[in-house]
């Protein structure tokens, strides 16, 4: 038999177990064949042979949770991710407020003000200095926080008699008036009217295309958009659907969504690369705007515990609903009474009907306790983790949680000690997509400056195996996918990336820095540093 | 590593054919790849679903495979695929009182009473696909027909064609019928002299009793294994391949979840391009899905059927000057509709069945075609019965692909001259005529409206007689087909329809390994045997599905 390529010289860690390590393996239509030595793969001929030179093999990363066409969106906006100050992003804005047209909307997305000195989100009355004219929006990197001018508060038809559907997401000063902070849903008005940059179906593929191919260059093969009409981030698997149809699709897709599907359509719908994924439910908010609801107050503002955007009741019933028609549950869950809420619906649905392999998912699981932790373990979960959060939020998760809570936040070690499956993602747009920015962040628990020295909680790292493995194996597992990727095995999907070092032989600090040199995916390669 | 000197001789074994490996090698057979007329194999290769090598005997033996199947020179075709059924609803009706082969208003009364013995009082007794024009005295029973079968359960019987519906007085009662009652469309609902409701119900106004009964099929469960049990029967008749269509409008539901989990489970055993008469979720497009399920079509329903006197003419019935039918929607509706789904880039297939059902469907293609061109459209047009000389010019400057049925006009053979005159019916059912034109034709079934055997589809359209020879010389003759054509309207056409020309069809280089073998070759025997053609192996992504055996 005539087989596509063979890999040899390499050093493959399969990621089926962790002393499982080949030099070779070969490939035919899109799959693994084989996997042996040298010797063995060159056996069987094949029309092409490609000698890797030693270097590393991983099966290809995939990103467990993203919002994707939120991202497009995204970039198509003003970036205050880096910026350091207030006075920074003011600079910023003014510039662009001096080139756009009055009455147009100047729209900016990422800032995080726990990275500015004094760490105070502005008001309406900062962004009115910058113009009274335009009217502005900008967005904290979670998504769960904006903050707008008069301008903007005026053109949405914001005012001191606006009802947010949820109680407490419009801030209003000591005269009832709103400060222009909105929280969650409370945007909603906005959104209605905020023109959308990519507001043809073609711009959206195009603009989603690119960002694929950036994706290849850090080694993902997979990942799983995911709508939440919630906070206007939309999906449609027409855009994937295409770009499959017109061969550009270097990344396998499972969309997911805060809406039920019609036609009686299930979990998994699709093919091997593009499929229908989830029904996710957003419980609570964020840690870092408060809004992680909390089973007691947060430590730096005794007077807030944070917000649950539904009922118990209303939770309960979305989740039956799903479970019912069969369709995988995600539950975005940050706070721990969100976990605690969430688990409740879980519990109340699959023990009056346990169902043979649900998979239901929690995603984020930031704050559990002994009692939370006890019952997940009971619960067919997977936690869908974002490994680089706990870098980003180092300086200031024990000031919201205080000394207790913190033990038991980011509890990653603790979590797979108890045998929990934790599959590994970016939550683009709040994290970058580089996998190996979660791996450093996971393994060390430090900010890629290196702060803290010794990590934060250091009890609570994992190893570099189970970081990658959080990224590959389980992931696939999340979707129901482990029989066709997640590791390098025999006929697997031939989904695999070539590093420029091996990860499991450097110092952890230098996990950020490992480059891929090769994507393949399907036995293509779509992408090469040279 | 391997030296490039190696690597050079294994590629040049390759080529020569030596080495290449398969999983199952086809010997002896007469292979009809249906890719052209005349092209004819003795022998093919598949692996991993698929056909990798066609030729002579001498070519594939060459091939090394784990298993060789001698086909005894029997004929093999690709498997059929048909275009359109309601597969769902036919599995609700298979729970119902099968009407079917009643030739009298008594056949049907003494069926519906031996139900009614054994059907405790107050629950549901539907009949299904009953057809009074084929009765002794072809006239429509009322509800008060009914009533005298029993006054204690609710009745309600549909004539095959889904249009006409005929309910008892307890059914109409149960479904809020009475003089009051106003359906959508006007003149669907039957009223004697006194305004009351006859029971004679056509179209949509049949919907609130409908809703009233309890699905015969409760559970998922209960659903999922009805289809699979019908889709193994399709695989008797050589279906490897079915569109199965949701009419919301008469009931018949679809779902794909049922298909989803049949091909998780390895237990079904056609391929399914699942259509909805809904617009999808999730922005998705036509062609989501996998091999085995895909998400097919957005289907609208222009007008009724011609049994019934519900297709819409322009002009009156000739049997029936009174009336020219009903249409569902207005051109201004249908075109939005039209409008909606071209725009969401999803195919779109219209029911139209009267010359001038098929008027407003065309001008709403046209309408919304020609403002905004796009490349590779395929419009389905489904049934397609009555055309004239405008329509078809008009039909030949538009991208579309004409779903039919070949079986209509052998089943119709009886009354459809009557309905339509003379003049009409020269173009009734005008497949050769169509052919001629040049444009793309699929086979189907309309299940339940006809039974799925292909052949009988192919028999009626090669000979256009009914089963027992009728006409002798064949109805307007001078449309026959022939049997090639009948076949590529179930083979490769159809696939063409799906836009999986490249993928199925024929038996080619790279198609998905899905044949049949028959017990004679339809292309050598007399075209009145072909009704009797039998399927002695159906074969799916190169697995057998069936065997006679």
């Amino acid at each position: 038999m005539l087989l596509d390529k063979c890999i040899i010289n390499a050093k493959v860690y399969s990621m089926e177990k962790e002393d499982s390590v080949f030099e070779a393996f070969s490939i035919y239509d899109g799959k693994i064949i084989e996997c042996g030595s040298n010797e063995e793969i060159l056996k069987n001929p094949a029309k092409e042979v490609i000698d890797i030179k030693g270097k590393t093999i991983l099966p290809g990363f995939i990103d467990a949770h993203q919002h994707l066409l939120y991202y497009a969106q995204q970039i198509q906006t003003i970036k205050l991710s880096d910026t350091k100050s207030w006075d920074e992003v003011k600079e910023i804005l003014k510039e662009k407020a001096s080139n756009t047209p009055e009455g147009e909307w100047i729209h900016g997305v990422g800032f995080d003000h726990q990275a500015w000195p004094d760490c105070s989100l502005p008001t309406r009355k900062e962004l009115d200095e910058i113009s009274k004219e335009h009217p502005i929006m900008i967005d904290r990197y979670c998504l769960h926080v904006h903050v707008l001018n008069s301008e903007a508060l005026r053109v949405a038809g914001i005012t001191r008699d606006y009802k947010p559907k949820v109680d407490n997401t419009m801030q209003v000063d000591e005269n009832g008036e709103p400060t222009g902070i909105l929280w969650d849903s409370a945007i909603a008005p906005v959104l209605d009217i905020l023109p959308n940059p990519l507001n043809s179906f073609e711009a959206k593929k195009e603009a989603i295309a690119s960002i694929l191919k950036d994706m290849n260059r850090y080694g993902i093969t997979g990942t799983q958009p995911t709508q939440g009409k919630i906070v206007d981030s939309e999906e449609f698997i027409g855009i994937y659907q295409d770009l499959e149809k017109e061969n550009r699709l270097t990344v396998r897709m499972y969309v997911n969504f805060d809406e039920l599907p019609c036609f009686g359509i299930k979990t998994g719908f699709g093919n091997e690369k593009v499929k229908y994924g989830f029904y996710k439910i957003y419980n609570d908010g964020n840690l870092g705007s408060r809004s992680a609801a909390m089973l007691e107050p947060y430590s730096d503002k005794p007077d807030e515990i944070g917000i649950l955007n539904y009922s118990v009741e209303e939770i309960n019933e979305m989740c039956q609903k799903a479970y019912d028609m069969d369709i995988q549950i995600g539950i975005h869950a940050i706070g721990d009474r969100g976990l605690d809420v969430a688990l409740r619906a879980i519990e109340e649905v699959y023990k009056k009907n346990p169902k043979k392999d649900p998979r239901f998912r929690i995603i984020h699981a930031y704050i559990t306790n002994e009692n939370l932790i006890q019952r997940m373990k009971k619960l067919p979960v997977i936690l869908d983790i974002q490994p680089n959060f706990v870098a980003t939020n180092i300086k200031w998760s024990e000031d919201r949680l205080g000394p207790k809570r913190v033990k038991y936040a980011y509890p990653w070690r603790r979590l797979i000690d108890e045998g929990l499956i934790l599959a590994a993602s970016s939550d683009l747009p709040v994290e970058h997509y580089n996998p190996f920015f979660g791996i450093h962040a996971i393994v060390t628990r430090k900010n890629r400056d290196g702060f803290p020295e010794d990590g934060w909680y250091p009890e609570q790292r994992v190893t570099p195996y189970e970081a990658i493995e959080m990224y590959t194996k389980n992931a696939a597992f999340a979707s129901f996918e482990e029989k066709i990727k997640g590791t390098i095995s025999k006929g697997k999907l031939a989904d695999f990336i070539v590093l420029d070092q091996d990860p499991f032989k450097i110092d952890i600090d230098q996990l950020k820095d490992v480059k891929v040199e090769k994507t393949f995916l399907g036995g293509e390669e779509v992408f090469s540093i040279f | 590593m391997m030296s490039k000197m190696t690597l050079h001789n294994n590629i040049k074994k390759y080529k020569e054919g030596i080495i290449m490996f398969a999983e199952k090698k086809f010997l002896n057979g007469d292979i009809y790849s249906m890719a052209k007329e005349g092209e004819i194999f003795e022998a093919f290769a598949i692996r991993d679903g698929k056909i990798v090598a066609v030729g002579t005997n001498e070519e594939i033996m060459k091939i090394e495979a784990d298993e060789t199947i001698d086909l005894k020179y029997k004929t093999v075709l690709p498997g059929f695929i048909d275009t359109h059924q309601h597969v769902l609803s036919y599995t609700e009706g298979l729970q119902a009182v099968n009407l079917r082969e009643c030739k009298s208003y008594e056949e049907v009364r003494k069926k519906l009473e031996e139900r009614a013995k054994i059907t405790p009082e107050g629950k549901w007794i539907k009949g299904t696909s009953f057809n009074h024009e084929q009765w002794e005295t072809p006239v429509l029973p009322t509800r008060k027909d009914l009533d005298d079968i029993t006054t204690k359960h609710p009745i309600l019987i549909s004539r095959y064609c889904m249009h006409v519906h005929v309910a008892n007085s307890l059914a109409l009662k149960k479904g809020g019928i009475s003089k009051d009652f106003i359906p959508t469309a006007e003149n669907s609902v039957e009223m004697d002299k006194k305004g009351e409701p006859t029971g004679v119900l056509w179209e949509n106004s049949v919907t609130p009793i409908l809703n009233a009964i309890p699905n015969p099929l409760p559970t998922f469960e209960d659903k999922k294994e009805a289809v699979r049990k019908v889709c193994e029967d399709m695989s008797s008749y050589g279906i490897t391949g079915v569109t199965p269509i949701q009419g919301k409008f008469c009931d018949a539901i679809e779902n794909i979840g049922i298909y989803q989990d049949l091909d998780k489970e390895g237990r079904l055993p056609v391929r399914v391009y699942v259509s909805f008469d809904e617009f999808p979720p999730f922005g998705m497009k036509s062609g989501f899905g996998n091999e085995m399920v895909k998400y097919g079509f957005y289907k609208i329903y222009s007008d009724g059927s011609l049994g019934s006197r519900a297709a819409k003419l322009f002009e009156p019935y000739s049997d029936m000057p009174e009336t020219t039918g009903v249409l569902n929607y207005s051109q201004v509706q249908i075109t939005e509709m039209v409008r909606e789904a071209y725009n969401k880039d999803l195919q779109i297939a219209i029911h139209a069945i009267g010359d001038k059902g098929l008027d407003i469907a065309l001008k709403a293609i046209e309408e919304v075609y020609y403002t905004d061109p796009k490349p590779n459209q395929r419009f389905r047009i489904i049934h397609v019965m009555v055309v004239n000389k405008d329509l078809i010019e008009r039909m030949k400057k538009l991208p579309l692909v004409l779903d039919i049925q070949p079986k209509f006009v052998s089943s119709n053979v009886r009354w459809s001259e009557e309905r339509l005159g003379k003049e009409r019916a020269k173009l009734a059912y005008p497949w050769r005529t169509l052919l001629d034109e040049g444009f793309i034709i699929t086979g189907s079934s309309d299940c339940p409206v006809e039974p799925y055997n292909p052949f009988l589809g192919i028999y009626g359209i090669v000979t256009r007689k009914d089963l027992e020879g009728y006409p002798e010389q064949g109805w307007y003759a001078e449309q026959r087909v022939t049997v090639y054509e009948a076949v590529e309207m179930y083979t490769k056409n159809a696939a063409y329809a799906s836009f999986e020309e490249d993928l199925k069809g024929t038996i080619s280089e790279g198609k998905l390994a899905d044949f049949v073998v028959l017990d004679r070759d339809p292309f050598k025997i007399d075209s009145d045997e072909l009704k009797d053609v039998k399927v002695e192996k159906t074969f799916l992504g190169g697995k057998e599905v069936f065997s006679a055996q």
